[in-house]
């Protein structure tokens, strides 16, 4: 395979996988927001909405004179912002394009109608809906998107860099999902309604990682914040877990690699490392520091990334 | 059942009318179809106009949906991306008619094999007179780097997009050889396949020749012509100038339909005269192109010092015989449109045959006579420069004002070379849905068929992608000024 064409379709899972969490994420925010307990203010909403898409709140604001509705717009349907959901499909179908010949013609064909559908998607309805009909399309059409990625594929080198590209991001999304709602639970005060607003929170969190029921269903109980850092940093077999990710993102990497042999300057091994640490960290351990503990796994994965489009993917 | 001939009152056809002094390639005369569309007719008579407005939709989604597309370039950051306007009523070939224009391709491109042979080597032709030396010498495409080089089998054309036109008198004429970088395949097996999907039932009722085996065959001509040393599996590739080209799509359509990969310039490289793509394991040797890329930006340096989109060095790979490359760089001075003048005399030289497809009579300005005809008759004639493709410069006299024909003229007269005039052909015509109106009318329409020459095998795709001008009354053909296409069918009896 071309490095050129590794180098799209590493992109291509990366940005897929991208546009799906931002778009959840804003609408759990969103909708969490409707009937949440007293102040958590819609202000609080966008400030975190927009923490997990790499802005700041106030200087955005500022500069920019945005509405509340217009701040969902700009993360979700607008192409001129390089973070939105659009911008994130405009960017995986471009990467697609320079590399049909080496994707199925299903999973061209899939992701092109996902292109179509939402530059198609109407900016009145947008304003006048909010972002829930938006992402239950972004959902639809990964999950379809996603499940063509498997199934129309050999599972060999182009599969295995789009799925390391796909498990990469998801590590980092997770990520930065933990972050960004670790700091809300930071900033709330103390008082009578402090545990509802955690609760409210842990909700927020869970819904927002697709492990609302999955972790019900694990735990026979509502999770407490300590059990929704256990499951979704350390749970191996819960696909939107960091472990499950690293782990698998480490497999798609070392199938590339063909066996040669690592040494500690490699990606691989790196992976591999960070991988293993999770799955061998208990749940007391991050218990003392999840909110370092994550930042410093989040330069990590940065820095893994740049060593395989380094390694394999420059042209 | 006896299928009798359908009167036009009694469906979607209803209104549509045979045009004077043209050629209907559905129609003998008004309210009476050719035999070899009657059985056609009568299917299409079972939808009404509101049924075909939807099946039209239908398939303008699934090529939208394929991403079947051609760009057209604007200032915004990604270009435009357009569908082909595809017509669902399919052009027919009877197999007998069409097993002589094979014949007359086939013979047309092997002429013009041993005469690029002729004009890389001994130049024999224009030794003999028969073709000037000086319209060669002259001419943009011939590619001195050439002199000399053996490609392998003497094959420099493996791919020739030969154009066909049928006149009102009802014969077939060859328009244009194009032996550079033909293109429009994609559309012949894409059209086939939104046919397929839209109106699946015309082809159990109809015997229709298939073309999917085009990409297998064209492969195939790909390994045939492989460097002597490449071992029994050579690596192949098409070289696209990449995914913002208009033609990107055929280009991706083909490497995925063979199985190669798709490279940019920027993906290969040349060391010790031979060439390389670099893979996420390292380089790998590469052994056959199929290029995509036009003569001028294949080696910076050899030809543009300033093309980005070529390989330092890989003619000098050709040249070592390392290295295939299809088709071969210098064709061009073979599809010149005044060297075509001589084509009918260049197939007797070489294969003492008599043309079995014909020329249109050709002006060549730079000669006195010509120039002098072409000048005063200018207002009758099609003018067109030798050197380009895709309709570009070329201006239709009848349709032109006093003003431009008299600006046309100072034009011609600054580089007599670079034009030729032919006399306006009826492109014949053929009932198509016309979208604005929601009824057929006849069109103008073309040919482009696509014939393939390997060492030892030759294949011609059976059709091709007929091209028609969607614009009333307009002859230009081509996607980017208007154009658009049908399914054309080669029927057994």
């Amino acid at each position: 395979m071309l490095s050129r064409i590794g180098n799209s379709l590493f992109w291509t899972g990366r940005y897929i996988e991208r546009a799906e969490h931002i778009a959840r994420f804003t609408r759990v925010q969103y909708l969490s927001s409707l009937d949440a307990p007293l102040a958590q203010k819609k202000h609080y909403i966008l400030e975190s909405i927009l923490d997990m898409v790499g802005y700041q709140f106030n200087k955005l604001i500022d500069e920019n004179k945005l509405s509340e509705e217009e701040v969902l717009f700009f993360v979700c349907l607008d192409p001129n912002n390089p973070n939105s959901v659009i911008a994130s499909i405009n960017y995986a179908r471009e990467n697609v394009r320079g590399a049909r010949d080496t994707v199925s013609s299903e999973f061209w064909e899939i992701l092109n109608k996902y292109y179509h559908e939402i530059n198609g998607y109407s900016h009145e309805e947008f304003l006048s809906e909010g972002p829930f009909d938006f992402s239950e399309m972004i959902y639809r059409n990964s999950s379809i998107v996603k499940g063509c990625i498997d199934n129309t594929h050999i599972h060999n080198d182009p599969w295995a860099i789009l799925s390391m590209g796909l498990h990469l991001e998801r590590a980092v999304q997770i990520t930065r999902i933990l972050i960004a709602k670790l700091n809300d639970i930071r900033k709330i005060e103390k008082g009578t309604k402090a545990q509802a607003i955690i609760n409210y929170q842990i909700g927020a969190l869970l819904k927002s990682t697709e492990s609302f029921d999955m972790s019900r269903k694990y735990f026979k109980t509502i999770p407490s914040l300590i059990n929704a850092l256990d499951f979704l940093m350390l749970n191996v077999e819960f696909p939107k877990s960091l472990s499950f990710n690293l782990t698998h993102a480490s497999i798609y990497l070392n199938k590339i690699n063909l066996g040669n042999p690592l040494d500690r300057t490699t990606p691989e091994f790196r992976l591999e490392k960070i991988a293993n640490k999770f799955k061998y960290l208990s749940v007391e351990e991050i218990e003392k520091n999840a909110l370092g503990l994550l930042e410093e796994t989040l330069n990590e994965l940065y820095g893994i990334g740049a060593m395989i489009e380094k390694k394999y993917l420059s042209f | 059942m006896k299928k009798s001939n359908l009167t036009l009152d009694s469906n979607i056809f209803e209104g549509y009318h045979v045009l004077d002094k043209q050629f209907d390639e559905v129609y003998l005369q008004q309210n009476k179809s050719r035999p070899h569309y009657q059985s056609l007719i009568i299917d299409f008579a079972r939808h009404s106009l509101e049924d075909f407005r939807e099946l039209n939709e239908y398939a303008r989604d699934s090529f939208y949906n394929q991403g079947i597309t051609f760009n057209v370039y604007s200032d915004k950051s990604k270009g435009v991306e357009r569908i082909f306007p595809f017509d669902l009523f399919p052009r027919v070939i009877p197999f007998q008619e069409w097993q002589m224009i094979e014949k007359g391709l086939l013979q047309r491109n092997q002429a013009i094999n041993l005469f690029l042979y002729d004009l890389y080597h001994d130049q024999k032709i224009l030794k003999d007179k028969i073709v000037p030396s000086e319209l060669i010498l002259s001419c943009a495409f011939f590619n001195k780097h050439m002199i000399g080089i053996d490609p392998p089998g003497g094959i420099y054309v493996h791919i020739a997009g030969t154009d066909l036109i049928r006149h009102s008198d009802g014969d077939y004429y060859i328009l244009e050889d194009n032996v550079r970088c033909p293109s429009g395949v994609s559309y012949v097996l894409s059209n086939r396949e939104t046919m397929k999907r839209t109106l699946p039932n015309l082809f159990l009722d109809h015997s229709v020749q298939s073309v999917q085996e085009y990409p297998e065959e064209l492969l195939n001509i790909m390994h045939s012509v492989a460097p002597k040393q490449s071992g029994d599996n050579p690596t192949c590739v098409i070289l696209t100038p990449g995914a913002y080209n208009s033609a990107y799509y055929e280009h991706s359509f083909l490497a995925l339909w063979m199985g190669i990969q798709l490279v940019e310039g920027r993906d290969l490289f040349v060391d010790k005269n031979f060439v390389y793509m670099k893979t996420i394991y390292g380089p790998k040797k590469v052994d056959i192109i199929y290029r995509r890329i036009d003569d001028d930006f294949l080696d910076p340096q050899v030809f543009r010092p300033d093309s980005v989109l070529g390989i330092p060095g890989i003619m000098q790979a050709y040249r070592e015989g390392n290295v295939s490359i299809l088709n071969a760089p210098g064709t061009g001075a073979a599809d010149d449109k005044a060297v075509y003048i001589y084509m009918p005399e260049i197939i007797k030289y070489y294969l003492n045959e008599t043309p079995i497809l014909k020329n249109v009579p050709t002006y060549r300005c730079e000669l006195d006579a010509d120039y002098k005809y072409v000048i005063e008759n200018m207002d009758k004639l099609v003018i067109k420069p030798v050197d380009e493709s895709g309709g570009y410069g070329v201006v239709i006299g009848p349709n032109s004002t006093k003003e431009e024909l008299e600006k046309l003229k100072k034009v011609v007269a600054s580089n007599r070379r670079k034009y030729i005039a032919q006399p306006v052909m009826n492109l014949s015509m053929h009932s198509t849905y016309i979208d604005e109106d929601g009824s057929f009318s006849p069109r103008h329409v073309d040919l482009r068929t696509f014939c393939l020459m390997g060492k030892n095998r030759h294949y011609v795709l059976k059709g091709g992608l007929t091209r028609v001008a969607l614009k009333k009354g307009s002859l230009i053909v081509n996607s980017s000024q208007g154009g658009g296409s049908k399914d054309t069918w080669i029927t057994s009896n």
